[in-house]
């Protein structure tokens, strides 16, 4: 074990908690985790955001100890713990199932681990109490977990990481098996208790709304590797590519396909990109947020214009989505719960491009966006054929580079 | 930087296979070891002790030109064809599935034969088939004085005598497991028959029938290989007789190898029966093999009542029946009840037989007919079969044999589930190169005829010093339940959230910590299924107790059996009676306070066959 447990140089692993080079995790000859980098820092919240089978859980696990790396290395709090076992790796973990032991009390749960880990009887008691008023739990210690609600069971099975006052906490999906309200409950109450305990949390979920909430950094994974990471607000308004721009937002960006001819793109709409980074006569894809389309009067001085008919509306009373169709393409806008749309209307849509590149990189007004397919798999092959790799780019190389 | 592999892994990895010894040495030892001396040793001409003396196939045409043998295959294959048993436990399960009241009570009467020991079942029928006192002499007394039915004495009908002994006891298994396959099938099918308005019974017939071709081929299996390895029914009810003509292959392979002491005719014999056995098992299992499901499977799980994915399909054993409930007594709802209630009459009668007689003394059985309630009740015979029935020159009563069971059960129920916990862990969590192929043999020996291997374990038994102990049983025991009860262990804890595992690996627990403190206590209910299984299982065996055991230390199954049938004196059948009785009344009262749990047991057992 002393071996395996050897220290870094620390200036390399300084402020960092959790680090992950390179691991690789096989199933017979299939490898699950590509090369991958991750640094998480000290005291970081991070949430690892994907579809189902990206990958994320299988990462979750093999910081976890769980499903040993085949290859790699995973540092946790400056030592190499690629081969310890989890109880020795200074981890905690909460379910999606919650899988408390059904056998024993709310307490029984907590104190489980300590007492395997040979913790004093008489320093047991204190510990509990303290992580029970963590999360308001002191009315249930006595009872078992089928006398729970949902929420409750979930609560204790993350107040049984903080019992162990572990460096990192590690949440596959927690909050996944609950109800809506429930969800959101518990999801500030998370966020709340991180900030109290400033431990680093390393968090799994396919919910962006929940990543975007929580997360100091996010990192968006498919098939095994990170295609970004970064603050929730970068992500959102700077995406790497186009699998990003789909996966964050609700509902998510209009992707409409087209060519860029100069400095004009021709589809579904026609819109004057004047400013960006890309001119030429090549295919494109023009990424439109929903809730950055605007309607009516208020927006009638807006540069681009395009008419939609309306499908379907779906009044959610703060706002509303509305389902439209430019010609043949689906066209989501988000609108003010007080615009009144009825389906079969033609919409006229109005949108402003950004700011030229030319004045400022971080713009706050990021209405229109062009994004580009390299090394981009979401894309059917169909609609660009031979042409994937010429596309023009989302944003500049710099932001690639920070990757 | 560590490349070398995770040692800690490693370690725990160890244990796992330390923990699994036992079942790879009966896999490796005895299922395939074991297997493998017995078929080399039939080329030979061993006598006592066995010896390689190899006269190739000199064996075998003895064996097929032996008119024992051939009657014995004879036989086995009429009761093959006659294995009436699918048929009628397909008739229960259907009648059981009409939504009937007493549902439960039907369902204990029909199942609880297979509670008891075949020797119980073979003394009962000895005794209602009686030529003096059973159906014969009522039909005549009732003035058919020309009426003759003797098939214990008749070569011709004892065949059906075993029979109906056979379908007695193990009609209730099949019925079992069709009903949990009736009860599988997806509700939506009723559904939709009564909306298309197809007759019942044409359901019955065209679908549902057609839907349940698993189960019956599930259903074929086990009984073929329990017809293969018939032994005990026999030795108990006709002894082969009259004459040769109820032998069968399990007890010519008995009676050559321990009492004509010609072993290489004894292990030619019992290789056949391993042939056949294969031969039915082999394509099963390929069969199997491509398509995971397993109706038993369901029936495994830890928890019974919450199998939330199952949601849609109706509970397996209990809640509501497929037909909507009959308002009125109609023509049909009379049938059903008039079926269910004759068929509960044959199950019911040899018990009503068997307490009635033994609480009449001797006068009253020979005047009166076995149907007849006692007039006189009388507590004499179970005092005398309990305390100074004899057997040959011993008169101590069954009572011996009943403590010796108990020291029998006690111990080998405990190890023996203890090990196939362990090892049904090992399988689930701790997966280990090759830990599957163990299981495979280990479930594949759970079919080979015992035949075949008890002779080798003699020997091994004999080397460690433990041939004729209760100890030596008790490790007999241990092995040849380790099978179902590892199989029972290993369905039960995958069915366990696997992150709950993880949770206890994360929490520290080691090895055992995490076995015993959380998945044992989850598993409770498998628990209580496997002791029942292993206790009654093993209080009812009797081939084992024979071999491996001295007289002084013989099993209560045992011990009846020679009581029963033993030559010297006037034949007291109100004492053997209360004997039998005595000796099924600790699988009885299991099964009565048990309920479903047992059925569970049962169906599990099933494929212990």
């Amino acid at each position: 074990m002393a071996q395996a447990l050897r220290a870094e140089p620390r200036s390399e692993l300084d402020g960092i908690s959790v680090s992950i080079r390179d691991p690789t995790l096989a199933y017979g000859v299939v490898e699950v985790l590509g090369d991958l980098k991750l640094d998480v820092n000290e005291g970081e919240f991070l949430v690892l955001l994907g579809d189902s089978g990206c990958g994320k859980s299988t990462l979750l696990n093999c910081i976890a100890g769980l499903q040993p790396a085949t290859k790699g290395q995973i540092f946790i709090s400056g030592q190499n713990v690629t081969w310890a076992e989890p109880s020795e790796r200074g981890i905690g973990m909460v379910f999606q199932s919650y899988a408390l032991y059904p056998q024993m009390t709310v307490e029984g749960n907590m104190s489980f681990g300590l007492k395997n880990a040979r913790v004093p009887r008489d320093e047991i008691a204190p510990r509990i109490a303290r992580a029970a008023s963590a999360l308001q739990l002191e009315p249930l210690l006595k009872r078992k977990p089928a006398a729970l609600s949902g929420g409750q069971r979930q609560r204790v099975a993350i107040d049984r990481t903080l019992v162990r006052d572990v460096d990192v906490s590690l949440f596959d999906e927690p909050l996944s098996n609950l109800n809506a309200k429930l969800r959101a409950e518990l999801r500030v109450e998370l966020k709340r208790l991180h900030q109290n305990l400033g431990n680093t949390m390393i968090y799994v979920t396919h919910d962006h709304i929940e990543a975007m909430t929580l997360a100091d950094r996010i990192a968006i994974m498919r098939g095994g590797k990170i295609q970004q990471l970064a603050t929730a607000d970068d992500i959102y308004r700077r995406r790497a590519n186009l699998y990003v721009a789909g996966f964050i937002g609700s509902p998510p960006m209009n992707l409409l396909p087209g060519r860029l001819d100069g400095n004009i793109f021709h589809g579904p709409l026609e819109a004057d990109v004047t400013g960006y980074d890309f001119t030429g006569r090549l295919r494109a894809v023009l990424g439109i947020r929903p809730e950055h389309v605007r309607t009516g009067d208020a927006a009638a001085a807006l540069p681009i214009r395009a008419e939609a008919r309306v499908e379907v509306v779906e009044p959610m009373g703060a706002d509303t989505p509305v389902w439209t169709r430019l010609g043949d393409t689906p066209f989501r806008v988000r609108l003010d719960g007080e615009d009144r749309v009825r389906a079969g209307q033609v919409l006229v849509h109005r949108l402003r491009p950004r700011q030229p590149v030319a004045v400022r990189r971080r713009h706050r007004d990021a209405d229109l966006r062009l994004c580009h397919g390299e090394d981009d798999e979401t894309v059917p092959a169909t609609l660009f054929g031979p042409l994937r790799h010429a596309l023009c780019r989302c944003d500049p190389p710099s932001w690639r580079a920070r990757l | 930087m560590a490349r070398s592999g995770p040692p800690l892994r490693r370690f725990l990895n160890w244990q796992a296979k330390f923990a699994a010894t036992p079942m790879i040495l009966t896999a490796l030892v005895v299922f395939i070891g074991c297997s493998l001396w017995t078929v080399v040793h039939s080329f030979t001409n061993s006598r006592l002790p066995p010896r390689l003396d190899f006269v190739g196939l000199a064996q075998y045409e003895r064996l097929w030109s032996t008119p024992r043998w051939l009657v014995s295959i004879e036989n086995l294959a009429m009761y093959g064809v006659c294995a009436l048993t699918l048929v009628i436990g397909f008739l229960l399960a259907v009648l059981l599935d009409q939504k009937i009241r007493f549902e439960d009570g039907f369902r204990t009467i029909i199942l609880f034969p297979y509670a008891l020991s075949f020797i119980v079942t073979g003394v009962v029928c000895q005794w209602i088939l009686n030529p003096d006192f059973g159906l014969q002499h009522i039909v005549r007394s009732a003035g058919f004085s020309g009426f003759s039915f003797d098939p214990l004495n008749d070569p011709s009908l004892v065949i059906l005598a075993l029979l109906a002994a056979g379908i007695w006891q193990g009609a209730g298994l099949t019925k079992v497991i069709v009903l949990a396959g009736l009860r599988g099938i997806d509700e939506d099918v009723w559904k939709a028959r009564r909306v298309d308005g197809i007759p019942a019974w044409k359901t019955y017939l065209f679908i549902v029938l057609q839907m349940m071709k698993p189960v019956f081929a599930t259903c074929i299996v086990l009984i073929s290989a329990r017809i293969i390895k018939l032994y005990d029914l026999v030795v108990a009810l006709t002894r082969r007789g009259p004459g040769i003509a109820s032998e069968v292959p399990a007890k010519y392979v008995y009676d050559y190898m321990f009492g004509n002491q010609n072993l290489g005719q004894g292990f030619a014999a019992s290789t056949m029966m391993l042939a056949a056995v294969l031969a039915i098992i082999i394509p099963f299992a390929l069969f199997r093999l491509g398509r995971k499901r397993h109706v038993g499977r369901r029936l495994l799980r830890c928890r019974s009542g919450r199998t939330p994915q199952h949601r849609s399909a109706r509970p397996l054993l209990d809640g509501p029946a497929s037909l909507a409930p009959a308002r009125r007594l109609s023509g049909k709802r009379i049938m059903i009840y008039g079926g269910l209630l004759v068929f509960s009459a044959y199950y019911l009668l040899p018990l009503w037989v068997m307490v009635m007689t033994s609480l009449k003394g001797m006068p009253e059985i020979r005047i009166g007919n076995i149907f007849a309630p006692a007039v006189e009740i009388t507590f004499e015979p179970w005092v005398k079969a309990w305390s100074s029935a004899c057997t040959g020159l011993n008169c101590g009563g069954l009572s011996r044999g009943f403590w010796n069971s108990v020291a029998i059960v006690v111990p080998a129920t405990i190890l023996s589930i203890a090990v196939a916990a362990v090892n049904g862990y090992a399988l689930v969590n701790w997966r280990f190169k090759g830990s599957e192929v163990f299981f495979t043999i280990l479930i594949f020996g759970a079919f080979i005829p015992y035949q075949v291997m008890i002779c080798p374990i003699v020997i091994i038994l004999r080397e460690i010093r433990l041939m004729g102990s209760v100890w030596g049983l008790v490790l007999v025991h241990v092995v040849f339940g380790m099978p179902i009860i590892t199989l029972l262990f290993r369905n039960c804890f995958s069915s366990l959230p696997p992150e709950l595992f993880k949770a206890a690996r994360v929490d520290g627990g080691g090895f055992w910590g995490i076995f015993l403190r959380v998945l044992v206590p989850m598993s409770l209910p498998i628990l209580t299924v496997a002791v029942i299984l292993q206790v009654t299982g093993i209080w009812n065996d009797f081939l084992f107790g024979v071999i491996y055991t001295r007289p002084e230390s013989h099993p209560m199954t045992v011990q009846l059996n020679n009581i029963v049938n033993s030559v010297q004196g006037v034949r007291e059948y109100n004492v053997n009676m209360a004997a039998t009785l005595l000796t099924g009344l600790v699988p009885l009262t299991i099964y009565f306070l048990s309920g479903k749990l047992f059925v569970r047991g049962i169906a599990a057992g099933a494929v212990k066959g």
